[in-house]
Order: structure tokens, then sequence, then C-alpha cells
């Protein structure tokens, strides 16, 4: 039926070239002709239900321009008479349901009411047909982030289409039939009390007052009245392009939009679009504090921080600043930074450089990442500088440094959509990185086979084909099994693997143990299924692999990323659209703070501070002398601390108190520094520790370059002004540089940036000027034309030879392995609503209230038989540890494992974790270690 | 024993069909469908929660709260209003006094030759409140219409030996065949539209996208039509012979009755046609040892007349809420899951028989007045036998009155609506009429689905068009503005007052204009068309027609 052939059709006298799949309103827009449209956005699919785009086409009746297709010849009117009457009357009945426009929930914040608007033009009050018994029809106020007038509510459907098709959160429908028909939430229950997760894209599509944001901080403005800052979100690698809309006159922002982006589309998630408050928060430090006399030997203050019994029974949530203010006083900057530099300078002169350390965070951008990897080489000289991509993704970095040569993803997540078949392995993806979720979910509607491997059930399994609740720590042989059954059954990539790997050969013999009966007995996955998903994923023509922190986080790390790199070679699925490997970056830049250098093996750009002729670059560079000796890692690190061998820190935006396995010792090591200084935006756990505590600005306060899962550099922008004396982080660390004797001076980040990007070669091209709103990917050998690269090594990898390398994998079983005192497996991991240790997301007033309180998540029949109730205090117990806190009987969680989120100070879950790490990729396992769950019995 | 596993691949779509098939067993075994129940589907099927929750409360057959021991439906709809002297007023005040009986006001039945009609428990029963409680008790009969319909003019079969003759005549003949024959015989839709059907016949089968459905609508659910549910009863064979002949003809192996919950009787008595059908080899594999198979599902409807709409019945049977599609695309080339779909009207297809077995000329020798064929007509109203007549086309509404008793009483007639609740209605001088598409589109009416209301002097006219206009704001669907709030609107004009003012016509006006330009589907579009037609064919009339006593009714 179609032709591809252009045709032509007259639109209100003009005539117009169009395609058969255009509809009359696209046609009519592309000739700058509006039509107006209440049910219809771009984004979405058109239902043709809101009847205002009604045009004349000389037949019967109006069709609505937003479903019906172009023809050959037809001749449109699209504002006759006849048709601008029949839009009045249209908007008219709309109107006579509406509520007073001055009280309507959008008028009166945000504004920009479509129905308004449209009422407006065409002057339709709807007063002929107003019956006030009619307005009936309610509100829910239940959301903790929405308001639900359903009086507003016009159905035209673009809520239900942005919940199920953008986001594929499949929370809304419509209830009842005719004049009574509602939006519904589940089965017509409040919002709030729903399996709604608050990414507000409703919200975000409604056009009208039906559903509208909550004021958070500060009341929201009509839009003309606020300041809208483009931006990047602060939380996880998605790297959402976003906007906030700040109110100058309070210095605060008030609501957050979606920003179209070749990334996440405009698309946001509840801590992007909810969670930016904490920047405003009543505890961000104002002045630098140093530690009183008093308050030495140095111990955690709080209860929750000091340890023992202290804290049973408290009833938790973020520190209590009477408790621990105390312990320091206020301090000028100068008498701070002095102190600062002399403590650094004077353990440099007597124990060495070797007895300094610097933990940068993955939350600063590449310009302070860039910076304090320099400071620490430079003034401290040493490599000791690591962050926290030792504790999510070096594992699976080890293993593609090894594999294939490069450490970054060979395709963006967003590629999905050209994919066959996708691998989810051990990542909670609608959790931890939902707005990537939201692509694999409709992925998923569009055809793309989804496999979803891991032993916790989270919800993206609910889109799969197949879902695999592995054994947990059973990886290696189930990815094993499936090569094992790929080369049995000859779906291998031969060409591939002849022009492209070497090491096939002792692949295959490891794999040759691995019998899908001798995997299955391990993994627990039935012998049948392993082949179908073998053969699924063999025969794709495009299969991509995406996998989390279940993947890494165990000591097995590197092996069980190992496995995936394998099953992607074996295959030959890199290099083509909708493949390849996908390590999905849990911070918004551990991408860029690894690719800047802050890590202990490398310079930026992952150069090997052990090479001579690399080293003289940067030495020269930098003009001073450098370490030739690779640095110690984070958990290295804090047992360099507690045996005495580190002596002085300086920690920049990291909270390892609660972020590093067995919390126990750490707080041990860091009570064992002679001298640490902390720079963050908050009094943290760690901060506890510090001799001085230096304030820093929020991310939402600065200028940077942040570099997203994809690689994608982007640009955030500065919304607020600082709070107090609080300075940005960039500044600070030139301040402490220059009293050491290393000046570090530079005229903004964007000079920083120059430096950096000068010293490699993945960067080398790109420029502020051109990164632009929407950011490049790197490499990007022509940035001012392209978005860059989004599938990596078409034709080579970047090792000696240009060949990837098979690395074959053995099963081990954990480090500790449940027993009769510990007979349950604990895994640890966040929240959709949380972030890391909290210090941020607990500070956000809508994100607190959605999730307010630690639990541990258990199998209903494991609770069941401890004799354990949902919403029971229980205690869980390792052996360096116990905490106590609520149980949640959830099917999500496998008989024999419980869950515990990391988040929370009061029921630290890496009280419990054991510190035990991976040889290659040095990351401890956060995954595995055993426990026992009690009830708490009162009194 | 490891309690690692893995799930099965979840199927949309089969899953969406499958869900609507277990609320409606659901339904059928519990009477209601629970929070509960819903919620474990929803984890079984692995279907969102919304889709279950849109589905369940959208169709009028699914009970959201657990009903009393007994459910009385009255229906509330014109025929019945028509009917009700004071008979529901009384029934309704007995039945109050039992607490074990819930009282509901209902859409049309189905059944206006027996207005008032009247189900207990879903049984159809008289409404007379001794009829109702010994029902109760179980011990009341069926209460069905009495067909007035000459089999001798309606099945080309006389023996059940001979039965399916048109289905041998046409295997062995080509399948392109069927729809030229049709065409010839000048065949139209006998549902409402009158599309030629051989004409929908060949382009169903000129699709090349398979596979290709044939279903039958037998969801006829607007006041004063019942003419389907007679024939379903009274001819099933011809039915289903019709659709394994249009099966054969667009190259179709599968059909599906779509028929309304509230028949029944008349679906029990299609399913022992299709056991019979199947034993004597007309239906299933090879049929009658050809190479052509076939066969019909019987899915029954959970209820709503907006499944009549051919687009919103394929919406359904995918397990969406009944929502008209916007068109084009047509059923013909995109209809079931996207697939060709030949939708026909139950009397369309039992005609089909008639026209291979005696010919094209036949059907149109049937007709008188230039007319072609013959029609089966439902006629309600103030008449002495309301019941399901066939009639040849070109027949005049006078004769028709004259089959069906005359006027009841011989009241006078003041108006009649030729064509079911959804036509105009005319002056009682229309009763030289033919019954025919064309004449009565040209007289500002039309000929519909076949379903004549007669209306007795003494009756409101405003009131019988009010209460028209309320029953298509209870059945729209809500999908589009115009329909949606516009016939609430419409009727709360009336209801509100009472009074129709010079300034409330001319709204109703417009609104008519815009909902019959703008709605998506026929329901929206007409809604208001015959509440219009009285103020312009009645302009006249006394005060009687000016203000209504129209209650509200329950929704």
């Amino acid at each position: 039926m179609k032709t591809s052939s252009p045709i032509s059709l007259s639109i209100d006298g003009r005539v117009i070239k169009a395609d058969h799949s255009d509809t009359i309103l696209t046609a009519a827009k592309k000739a700058g002709i509006e039509i107006p449209v209440l049910c219809h956005d771009s984004k979405l699919k058109p239902v043709g239900v809101c009847r205002l785009c009604v045009v004349d086409t000389g037949e019967r009746v109006l069709p609505a321009a937003c479903v019906r297709k172009c023809e050959n010849e037809m001749v449109i009117e699209t504002k006759s008479p006849k048709v601008e009457k029949h839009r009045a009357m249209l908007l008219d009945l709309l109107m006579s349901d509406q509520i007073d426009p001055r009280l309507d929930p959008k008028e009166s914040t945000i504004g920009g009411n479509e129905l308004f608007s449209l009422a407006r033009d065409y002057g339709a009050s709807g007063l002929r047909f107003k019956n006030p018994e009619l307005d009936t029809r309610g509100k829910d106020d239940s959301s903790q982030v929405i308001s639900v007038d359903h009086q507003a509510c016009i159905l035209c459907d673009r809520c239900i289409r942005a919940c199920d098709d953008i986001q594929g959160n499949e929370v809304m429908g419509r209830s009842g039939k005719g004049y009574l028909t509602r939006i519904a939430f589940d089965l017509n229950i409040p919002m709030g009390e729903s399996t709604c997760v608050s990414c507000g894209e409703c919200a975000a599509a409604c056009p009208t007052g039906a559903l509208v944001d909550k004021a958070i901080s500060s009341p929201i403005r009509p839009r003309e009245l606020l300041t809208s800052v483009d931006s990047v979100c602060p939380y996880c690698g998605v790297g959402c392009a976003l906007t906030y809309h700040v109110d100058h006159s309070s210095n605060k922002i008030v609501m957050a939009e979606g920003r179209e982006s070749p990334g996440n589309q405009g698309r946001l998630c509840v801590k992007g679009r909810y969670g930016w408050d904490y920047a405003h928060h009543e505890q961000r430090l104002k002045v630098p504090l140093i530690r009183k006399e008093s308050a030495y030997p140095k111990s955690g203050i709080s209860d929750e921080v000091r340890g023992g019994p202290g804290n049973r029974g408290k009833p938790g949530g973020i520190v209590n600043y009477d408790d621990v203010l105390p312990a320091f006083r206020e301090a000028t900057w100068d008498e701070a930074l002095d102190l600062v530099a002399a403590k650094f300078l004077e353990i440099r002169n007597t124990t060495g450089p070797e007895s300094l350390a610097g933990f940068g965070s993955a939350k600063c951008s590449n310009e302070e990442a860039y910076l304090f990897q320099k400071f620490v080489r430079v003034a401290f000289g040493t490599n000791n500088i690591d962050h926290c991509t030792r504790l999510c993704h070096a594992s699976s970095v080890a293993a593609l440094l090894e594999g294939i040569g490069s450490g970054a993803v060979t395709t963006t997540y967003g590629d999905i959509e050209n994919a066959d078949v996708a691998l989810l392995a051990g990542t909670n993806t609608t959790a931890n990185h939902p707005v990537a979720a939201s692509f694999f979910k409709e992925a998923h509607k569009r055809g793309t086979k989804l496999i979803v491997v891991d032993p916790r059930r989270s919800s993206i399994a609910d889109h799969a084909d197949y879902y695999c609740r592995i054994k947990p720590g059973t990886d290696v042989a189930f990815y094993n099994g499936l090569m094992n059954i790929i080369l049995k059954e000859n779906l291998e990539d031969r060409t591939f693997i002849n022009e492209r790997t070497n090491g096939i050969e002792e692949l295959e013999k490891s794999l040759e143990y691995y019998s899908p009966e001798r995997a299955s007995a391990i993994c627990g996955i039935d012998s049948k299924v392993l082949i179908e998903i073998s053969r699924l994923f063999g025969k794709a023509d495009a299969a991509v692999v995406y996998w989390g922190m279940g993947i890494s986080q165990h000591v097995y790390g590197t092996n069980n990323a190992r496995c995936l790199i394998s099953l992607a070679l074996l295959t030959g699925n890199i290099g083509k659209p909708g493949s390849g490997l996908h390590p999905l970056r849990g911070q918004n830049n551990v991408q860029g703070a690894s690719d800047a250098g802050l890590v202990p093996m490398v310079f930026p750009d992952y150069q090997s501070v052990e090479d001579p002729e690399i080293r003289g670059k940067f030495e020269s560079a930098w003009n001073c002398k450098l370490d030739p000796n690779k640095g110690l890692t984070v958990v290295e690190i804090t047992k360099g601390a507690l045996e005495g061998k580190i002596q002085g820190m300086y920690i920049m935006g990291e909270n390892p108190f609660l972020s590093d396995p067995n919390v126990n010792k750490v707080r041990k090591a860091l009570s064992n520094l002679s001298f640490l200084a902390v720079q963050d935006i908050f009094l943290t756990e760690t901060a506890e520790f510090a001799d001085v505590i230096l304030p820093a600005s929020s991310y939402l306060e600065k200028l940077g370059t942040y570099t997203n899962t994809d690689r994608r550099v982007q640009i955030g922008r500065p919304a607020l002004e600082m709070p107090g004396e609080a300075r940005l982080d960039w500044k600070i660390i030139s301040d402490v540089a220059r009293r050491m004797g290393y000046p570090m001076e530079y005229a903004s980040p964007e000079a920083i940036f120059e430096e950096f990007s000068s010293l490699t070669d993945s960067y080398q091209t790109l420029d502020y000027q051109t990164l632009g709103s929407v950011g490049k990917l790197w490499p990007n050998p022509n940035p001012a034309q392209e978005d860059g690269p989004k599938v990596l090594f078409d034709d080579t990898f970047p090792t000696d030879d240009g060949r990837a390398r098979f690395v074959a994998a053995d099963w081990t079983a954990a480090p500790e392995l449940p027993s009769n005192e510990f007979p349950f497996i604990l895994n640890t991991g966040r929240l959709l609503e949380h972030w890391h240790t909290g210090s941020m997301t607990r500070r956000s007033q809508a994100l607190h209230n959605l999730s307010p309180t630690p639990f541990v998540g258990i199998h209903p029949e494991d609770a069941h038989s401890l004799g354990i109730k949902d919403g029971e205090k229980v205690q869980v117990a390792s052996a360096r540890g116990s905490i106590e806190l609520e149980a949640r009987l959830t099917k999500q969680e496998c008989k024999g494992a419980v869950f515990v989120p990391f988040h929370f100070r009061e029921a630290a879950a890496n009280l419990l974790t054991i510190d035990a790490i991976d040889p290659d990729g040095k990351i401890p396992e956060f995954k595995f270690c055993a426990v026992r769950v009690n009830k708490v019995r009162n009194n | 024993m490891s309690n690692s596993s893995s799930d099965k691949p979840r199927k949309t779509l089969d899953n969406y069909r499958e869900l609507i098939q277990r609320l409606l067993d659901e339904q059928h075994q519990s009477r209601w469908l629970s929070d509960e129940f819903l919620n474990g589907i929803a984890v079984e099927l692995k279907v969102p929660l919304h889709r279950v929750e849109s589905i369940a409360s959208f169709y009028t057959h699914f009970e959201r709260t657990c009903p009393k021991s007994h459910v009385v439906r009255i229906c509330r709809d014109l025929s019945c209003k028509l009917a009700d002297k004071g008979q529901i007023k009384e029934l309704k005040d007995t039945l109050k006094n039992h607490s074990d009986i819930e009282i509901r006001d209902a859409s049309c039945l189905g059944r206006c030759d027996s207005a008032p009609a009247v189900t207990v428990d879903n049984v159809p029963t008289s409404a007379k409140s001794n009829s109702v409680l010994s029902r109760i008790s179980g011990s009341e009969d069926l209460h069905l219409g009495t067909s007035y319909i000459s089999h001798k003019n309606a099945d080309p079969y006389t023996k059940l030996k001979s039965r399916y003759g048109a289905l041998r005549k046409a295997l062995a003949d080509s399948p392109e065949m069927l729809p030229l024959v049709l065409e010839e015989a000048g065949l139209r839709g006998m549902g409402g539209a009158g599309f030629p059907t051989g004409k929908k016949w060949g382009i169903v089968r000129s699709q090349e996208q398979e596979p290709k459905y044939v279903i039958c609508n037998a969801d006829e659910s607007e006041p004063g039509t019942f003419k389907d549910r007679q024939i379903l009863y009274d001819f099933s064979h011809l039915v289903i012979e019709g659709m394994i002949l249009a099966g054969y003809a667009i190259g179709s192996n599968k059909g599906i009755l779509f028929i309304r919950h509230e028949y029944e009787y008349e679906k029990q008595r299609f399913e022992a046609a299709l056991d019979q059908a199947r034993k004597i080899g007309a239906l299933g594999r090879n049929i009658f040892d050809s190479n052509f198979s076939f066969d019909i599902e019987v899915f029954v409807s959970p209820g709503g007349y907006i499944l009549g709409e051919e687009s919103a019945l394929l919406e359904c049977l995918e397990g969406r809420r009944g929502e008209p599609r916007n068109k084009p695309p047509f059923p013909g080339t995109s209809g079931l899951y996207g697939l060709p779909t030949l939708i026909n009207n139950v009397e369309t297809l039992a005609h089909v028989p008639g026209i291979v077995v005696n010919g094209r000329d036949w059907w149109k020798n049937l007709g008188r007045n230039d007319c072609y064929g013959q029609k089966f007509i439902s006629v309600s109203g103030d008449v002495e036998m309301p019941g399901v007549f066939l009639v040849p086309m070109g027949t005049t509404l006078g004769e028709l009155l004259d089959r069906a008793g005359g006027m009841r009483n011989g009241t006078e007639l003041i108006a009649l609506a030729p064509g079911g609740a959804s036509s105009n209605f005319l002056p009682n001088t229309a009763l030289d009429l033919s019954i025919d598409f064309d004449v009565l589109l040209k007289a500002g009416s039309m000929l519909g689905s076949g379903a004549v209301l007669f209306v007795g002097a003494g009756q409101n006219l405003l009131d019988a068009a009010v209460n028209v206009a309320a029953f298509f704001r209870n059945e729209s669907c809500g999908k589009c503005v115009p329909c949606r709030v516009g016939t609430e609107k419409a009727v709360d004009l009336l209801e509100s007052s009472g009074v129709l003012r010079e300034s409330k016509e001319t709204v109703i006006r417009d609104l008519h204009e815009t909902l019959r330009q703008t709605s998506i589907c026929g329901l929206g579009q007409i809604a208001l068309g015959p509440l219009v037609s009285v103020l312009d064919n009645f302009s006249e009339s006394t005060d009687a027609t000016r203000s209504s006593s129209y209650a509200k009714d329950e929704r």
C-alpha cells in the first residue's frame, strides 16, 4: 500500500509535499501551519481523543489531524469557520468542568495550562454548560511529589502514555466508562499507595492542572519569574540532561524538568526530578571547622558512628548537628587552609609521600577530579589516589582493559533499540539507572528480547523474556554454561573469532568442564533454559550486554566480567549497532573521574604511571618529579591507615565510613590517621573523624564537565549561590596546593579542562564550546559536526595487535559461605530513591519521605520460618558486626538471601560486609557474606 | 530444594486476550471480581494492574463488589420506558423490602418485545412482581418473546439433511465467486450501516496479510433492536453457514461469534448448532472433505452497547477497553491484531446461504417497490404485537404496523423511529415510506439495524428523546471529548430544569453538530440526533414536547 514517492496535498490553500507516513498534523507542522491539539505530543503515539485538531478534508465528518495519515491530493482546511466553531465548542465542553482558573493547580504554580491558553484564544468559558453539581471528581494528595486533581483532568491520556510508553512504569490507566472515566493508578488506588515510582513523567506530560509537581523547598512560581539553568543530573551515570528552574529571590531551585538530549531524551527519574533540595538544606557547611582539642583522641562523635551499643533503638535519620558540632570550632579559611597545608607537609617530610593518600569523588567534575589527582601526585608526591570507582566497576574495567584494551563502554544504553537480544546481568536497572531502564523496557516492547540474570528479582524482570534467578555468586558457571552450549551448537561467530581475537583455544578448553548439566547444578537454572538462552543469544544478529554491581562487586568480579566479554566476543557482538559491552556506571562522573586519572595506577586517559615515557610527559607538563610506582587502592589505603602506613588523608566528597566494607575496620582506620582533612558539603560520618573540615560547593553551585556511562561529556552549570563562606572545590584544592608550595592556578574550570584534555587522546578534541547544550561522546574526531561514535571498535581494538583477547575464568565459591551460625547470604545495594551514603538524598525532602527508613528484604518463607512478620524489627548480624532494622517481606529476594540497602547510617549495611577484595580489580565483596537474622525482642 | 528458577517468556498479546477471558470466567463463577482476584491475575498473567483495572471497570458485566444474592435488572431504555405504565415503580416498591435482592437500572437488555424488560439473575422475567419473586424461588418459566417469522421465507432449507447446501455448492466453486454473487445480489450490511456486503468481502479477500478473521457481530444492544437475538435462536445454522462461507471467500480459517452476555439462551442454541455442524463435517478440519478448514469460537461480550461498534469490538477481543479506533484503517485491512478482519452482522450472514442457494435474482426479487431483498425488523413500542418480522424490502411502515397488530388499544400514532434509538424520529406521515436504506435516509432518518419503534399518543416525545440521549450518554465509552462530555452536558441541560427554552435549544443543536462532526465513532456522531429530530419534526406540537419530566436514572 505504502509508496515511497512523496505525495502532494493542499493545506489551507498551500500545496505541500508529504510522505504517506505523515499525519496531517506533522505535515502541517513541517509547513509551519500550527493546528491546536491537547492530547498529542510529538514523543507520544497519537490517540486522537481530544478532537481539537480536527480538520476539514471535505469528508462526511472531520478527522483528527494527529491520527489521520496524509493522502495524495487531499484538500485540507485547518482554520475554516466550521472547524473553528467546533473547536470552540469542544473547549467550551472541557472548560465547563474546570474549576476557577485562578485556583488551577498549574496556573497557580508554574503556569502553562495548555487548555486554558487555548480556551482564552477561542473565548471558551464553559459557563453555559457549567453545573457545579458535576464538579465532584475529587483530588488525590497521597503522592509525595505530585498533586492529582481529577476535576482538572481532560482524559487526554498523555500521562498514561508517558507512564506506559515513555517510562515503561505501567502504573496509570483509565478507570470507569463514559463521563465517569478517570485516570487511575493500579486498581484505582491513591497514587501514593500505588506502584508509582514517582518519576514525574506524567506531570511533565500533563497539559492541565490534573497532575502537577508539588512544591518541595519553596513555592513553585510562574515560569517567567524563574531563571532556567540547563544542566545535568547529579546522580547516576545515565547523566540525564535537565533544566533547573531557579527562584533567585530565595536562591532556591523550585522545579526540574527533563531536557532533550540524545541520551535521556527528556526523561528523568525521581531523584533527578525531585532530589535537588539537599543543596538548600540547613545542615550545609558554611564555614571551615577545626577539631577542638577536647575532641581528641579521635573517634566517631555521633552514636551511630562511634559504634558500640549506644545506637540501638534510636529513631534514625540524618545526623543531629547538636551532637557533632560541639567537637569542632569555626575557623577562618586562612587558618584552616594553613593548618591543612602544614600538616600534609609535615607528614610528607617525616614519614614520606607514601604515607599520604587522597580520596577524590566520582560526584565531582572532570576538572575537580583532574586537579585533585594532580594535587595528590604533585603536592603529596604519591599515586595513593583513588575514589569510589574502586567500589563499583573496578573489576569490570580491569577485565575490559585486559580483554579489549579499553575500560569504557563500547556502546550506549540507547543502542539497545538496535539489539535483537539484550542481556541484563546483575543490574537492578529500574532502581539504579531508571532512565536507562526506560529505554530497555521500550526496546522490549518493540521486540528486543530481554534476558535478565540476577538472584534478586528486581522489577526489570517484569519485562524480561527470560528471567534467571541464579544462585548468588554463580555467574561464572552460568555464563560458562552458555558459552559451552554456544560452542557445542556451533553458534559462535568463527569469522569474528579468527579475524579479531586471540586466545579462543584456551577458552574452549576451559569451557569443556561447563556442560549444561554441570553449569545447571552450580547456578540452579534448568539446563533446558540454559540451552534456550544460548540459542537466543547465539542466533541473534545483534546482542548487547549491560551489567551492574551484581557482576562487579565480588571478589571474583573480574572473572564475572571476563565471562561477559568472552560471551560477546564469541558471538561477534562488539562493534556493530545493537551489540557490545556496557557496564552501567553508577555515579554521574565515575567514567570521567577515571578518565581524569583519579585512580592509583594511571594518569589521565589510562596512561600508566609506571611507563617512563608517559611519566616524562606528565612531569614536564606538571613541572615536577612524579612517583614511578602504582599507588594504593581504596581498601588498601584503609588497610594502610589501620596499620599506620598511611598517616594523612585528604578526602574530597567521599564518605568511606559508610561506603566501604567492614565499617568497624574503617572506623579504626580513620581514628588512626594522624591528620584527616575532609572537604564536603555536609558534616558526613567520615568528617566526624576529621581534623579540619572544609565547606565545599554542591554540584548545583558549580561549573564543570561530567562524563556519563555512555562516554557523553556534558556541562553542568551553576544554578545556585553557595551558602556562607563555602568555596568552589577546585579553588580549595588550588588554595591548599599553593600553601604547600605547588601553585596550581587556573582562571576557570574551562582552563583546567583545557589542560586535562591536552594531555589525553580521548578528550583532545573537546572544549566547552563544542560540548554545547547536550555534550559530546568521546572519542570524537569531529565534535563540531558530530555527536560522536555510539559504537566503538568496529574494525579494531585498542590493544597492541588490535585484537581482543579471550580470558578464561573458572567458577570459585564466595569467600564466606553461609554456616550454621550465619545461615543467610547478605546482598547490599541501592534503592531507587536514595543515593549511596544518603548525604544528599536523605536531605532531599521528597526522597526522604518516599523512603525514610532502613530495612532488610527477606523472602516471606524465610521470614515465616523465623517467625518474623512484615515491618517487624530484626537484628542482622555477621561475624563483623550487627544492625537492627525493620524486616520487609518480599519475593524479590531469593530464599536463603537477604538484602540491605547501604544508605542508612543508623543501620549501616557495611557494618556487616566483608573486606575481602578481588585480586585484579581490588573491588570489595559487597554482594556476598554470611549473616544471621533474628527477631528483636522488645526490652 | 533449590529456589533458583527461570520465568517463562512474557507474551503480551496472548496475555491480554487471556486476561479478559479469565475475568469473564471469574465473573461467571463468583458473580464478582474481588481486588484479591484482580491482583492475583495481574501477577499470574504478568500484566500491569492498571490494565486489569481499565478492563474490570469498563465493562458493565463485571462487578467489583459482591452483589446481594439476587440481582434484578430493569431496563431503563426507550421501548421499556414507553411500555412502563407504572408497573416498574410497583415492582421496585415490592422488591425494596427484600434485603437479599439488589435492584439495578440497566441499559437495553435486548428484549424490547417483552417490554418493560426485566431479568432476575440474568434470566428474562416478566415485570410483574409475583413473577420476579417466583423466579427468585426458581419456579417461573423463561420469559422469551414470541416469534412472528415465517420460516418459509427465512430459511432456504426445509430439511436438516439439506442444510449447508450453499456451503457444498460454494466449495465446488472458486472462492472469489462469493463476493461477486453477493455484490450482484445487492446484499447490504444489516447491522446499521448498509455497506455492500460483497464489496466488503472483496476488500478483505484482496488483503495479503494472514491470518484473517471472520467475526459475527452479535452484540446488538440498541434500544428497540432484538432481531439478531431471534435469528440466533431460530436460525443458528444459517449464521454458522454464513460465517463459513465468509471464511471460504476471504481465505480465513477462524471465525468468532461475538455475542452479548445477555443472550445466554441464544448462545446455547448457537453452540448446539456448532456441535451439529461439526458432526456433519460442515465445520472444522477439511470441511466436507475439501482442503478448506474453518472453525468458530464463541466469545461472550463483557457488556456495553459500544462493543457493537466494530473497532470497539476488536479492542475488546484484544483484551482492552472497548473504545473505538480512529479510522482509517478499517477492520477489513487492519482488524483483529492488525490483521484483515471481516466483521458482519448476524442477519447479514444469515441471508448469505439463501442467496448462494437460490441465486442473486431470487434475492433481488424478494424486494418490492424497486428495493432488493428482505429484512428482519424488530418492532416495539406502543403496538399490539411487538416482535421480530421478516418483510420484503420496500414494505411500507404502515404495512409493518398492520402486521404488528396496529397500535395498542387503538391509540393514535404520533411518531416513529424506523432504525432503533439512534434513528431520528419521524412524524406519523412516515407510514407511507418504504422500508429501505435510501428511502429512509432521504426522509431524514435511517433504516439502521431495522428496529421500528412506534410511539402512541399520550407519550411525552421530549421525554423519549432525552431518554435516548441519556442512553448514549450511559453507553459512551468516554474516549473522545465530544461524546464523553457532550452527551453528559446535553442530558444535564435538559434534566436540570426540565424546560427546553429557546437558548437551550440552540445550544443543543450546536452541540449536536459538534458531536456529529468530531466524534470518533457513530455513537457520538448520532447521540443527539434523535433529540434534535424531535425539535425539528415536532416543533408545532403542544407544550408536551417543550417540557420534560425526565428524571435522573441510576447509571
